[in-house]
């Protein structure tokens, strides 16, 4: 056999990388459903949420390959070379996280944390907590758009699923990857 | 930390997920009792709804003996929900809109309470 020929699979996101993505949707979506609605049920789902992005906090400095900071967070020279070659028509291949979607993830986590906490925190504090709840709720939501916009964009140009990659973990094996 | 040894962390942070969700969405609901009665005084003190004192004010409850009283979220709006002894024996819940303290229809008899 060929040394330089693709594996037939390639391994991307290990088993907690995908079970988190897909509880943090689950509960996600559940936290909007419930909202002024289920009280009890929405502010366990914060609690979930928050114990969620502190396993995934941990994971990204000590995870596997793709799924630490250190592999998808990159400097603005390289999100904006990501971008022209994104606009071209033609974007850079990543196994991971692109540039632009390291920010992404980025920005859900923080996002996701402060809509939580400021949410735990309206149980002390009243109305004002409760206005800030519910901006960053929006604002993750306009997050949400734009992520699932990249990634059915990325799945498109690149004619690989991607959604299928969060499910399997695998995506088909690539001779060459940035 | 090599890749096996990896692989199988990520299976105990799996864990970790499962066990976070098994202990906060089985956890007694008592612990929630008093944050309710929380959150109802914090609405008052914000002036979004009126005192359940109030509410006992209100003619339609005059000389009626109330046995319950809830603050529930009903469709987005907060309403006070009454079990009130009626003249006649009869217990009946009656609801108030906890933000005008105004009567909403909707009550019904509860017979078998009787």
């Amino acid at each position: 056999m060929n040394a330089k020929q693709a594996p037939a699979r390639q391994r991307i996101w290990d088993p907690f990388v995908r079970v988190f993505h897909w509880s943090l949707v689950g509960s996600y979506v559940l936290a909007w459903t419930t909202a002024e609605e289920w009280d009890l049920l929405h502010e366990r789902l914060g609690w979930f949420v928050l114990a969620l992005l502190g396993l995934r906090l941990a994971w990204g400095l000590i995870g596997t390959r793709h799924a630490r900071f250190g592999d998808f967070v990159r400097g603005p020279g390289r999100v904006k070379s990501y971008l022209g070659s994104l606009l071209r028509g033609d974007p850079e291949h990543h196994a991971g996280h692109n540039p632009a979607a390291g920010w992404m993830v980025l920005a859900l986590i923080v996002t996701l944390a402060a809509t939580a906490l400021s949410g735990v925190l309206i149980t002390g504090g009243g109305e004002a907590w409760e206005d800030l709840h519910e901006g960053l709720a929006n604002l993750s939501l306009v997050l949400v758009a734009v992520h699932v916009s990249g990634v059915l964009v990325s799945s498109f140009l690149h004619r690989e699923n991607l959604v299928k990659t969060m499910l399997t973990g695998d995506k088909p094996g690539r001779n060459v990857d940035v | 930390m090599s890749d096996s040894v990896k692989s199988r962390l990520a299976w105990v942070f799996v864990g970790l997920v499962l066990i976070s969700g098994a202990v906060l969405f089985t956890g007694t609901p008592q612990a929630t009792a008093s944050d309710d009665h929380d959150k109802a005084r914090l609405l008052r003190d914000d002036g979004r709804i009126m005192p359940l004192a109030d509410i006992l004010q209100h003619p339609e409850l005059q000389g009626k003996r109330v046995i319950e009283a809830e603050l529930e979220r009903e469709h987005g709006r907060l309403v006070y929900e009454l079990e009130v002894l009626d003249i006649d024996g009869r217990v009946r819940e009656r609801y108030f809109d906890a933000a005008t303290g105004e009567p909403l229809a909707g009550d019904r008899t509860d017979d078998w309470k009787r």
